[in-house]
């Protein structure tokens, strides 16, 4: 069974490549480039794959976490952090899925918002599960 | 077979919010999720998945699904992050 640091490193990679796919596809790509569908295919993969590794660290790992977190200076960052990450975490997947779509579909126009909605989801995810392990070691 | 994705997200968000809503007022609710799928977030998560995909799969998609579906993701975001804003606030 893998421990919790290496869940949470294989959380972390996965996360940096939802945020470094997107920027490849709207900034680095241009309109008609061959590889749009594709990198749009692995981002729309990992936002799924990305579930494995957080559900894992959030069933297993995160309920002494949070006991910390409760009975500390923070008890919000469980509050409202976590509750908020768990939840927003279920429809970064249904973005990037959609977002992959419209790319495949070729709505060049319309599918560049919902990949800048996953990059911005995707960066505050990460500030608010970096605030909650911080949150546990205070 | 063209999957409707727009119209997928739109209700699948929505349901979600609602989902939420369930579980934060109704202990008997949340126990009933856990009990069929183990834990009410890995509940949430397949009640989600498998709406998106059948709601993709059954209706055809239209022009103003997109437009819906932009402005349904971005309400639901924030009154997820608003409603634990004010439940916590309440119970602070």
């Amino acid at each position: 069974m893998l421990g919790r640091d290496t869940v949470l490193y294989f959380h972390i990679i996965i996360g940096i490549l939802l945020l470094l796919l997107p920027i490849s596809i709207l900034y680095l790509c241009k309109p008609n480039s061959p590889w749009r569908k594709p990198l749009s295919f692995l981002t729309a993969l990992c936002s799924w794959l990305i579930l494995l590794p957080a559900g894992r660290l959030y069933l297993v790992f995160y309920p002494a976490t949070k006991t910390l977190i409760k009975a500390g200076p923070n008890p919000w960052l469980h509050g409202i952090i976590m509750e908020t990450k768990e939840h927003w975490g279920i429809l970064l997947p249904l973005i990037a899925t959609t977002a992959a779509i419209m790319t495949w579909k070729q709505l060049t126009k319309e599918n560049k918002k919902w990949w800048i909605l996953v990059i911005i989801l995707t960066i505050l995810l990460g500030i608010m599960g970096r605030m909650i392990t911080a949150g546990a070691s205070a | 077979m063209k999957f409707n994705s727009t119209y997928a997200i739109t209700i699948s968000s929505w349901l979600l919010f609602i989902l939420i809503l369930l579980t934060e007022f109704s202990a008997g609710f949340k126990t009933f999720l856990t009990t069929i799928l183990w834990h009410h977030w890995i509940a949430k998560t397949i009640i989600i998945t498998l709406v998106y995909c059948i709601i993709g799969c059954t209706i055809r998609e239209q022009p103003k699904h997109e437009r819906q579906a932009w402005i349904s993701i971005q309400a639901v975001i924030i009154l997820i992050l608003a409603l634990y804003l004010i439940i916590y606030g309440v119970e602070a």
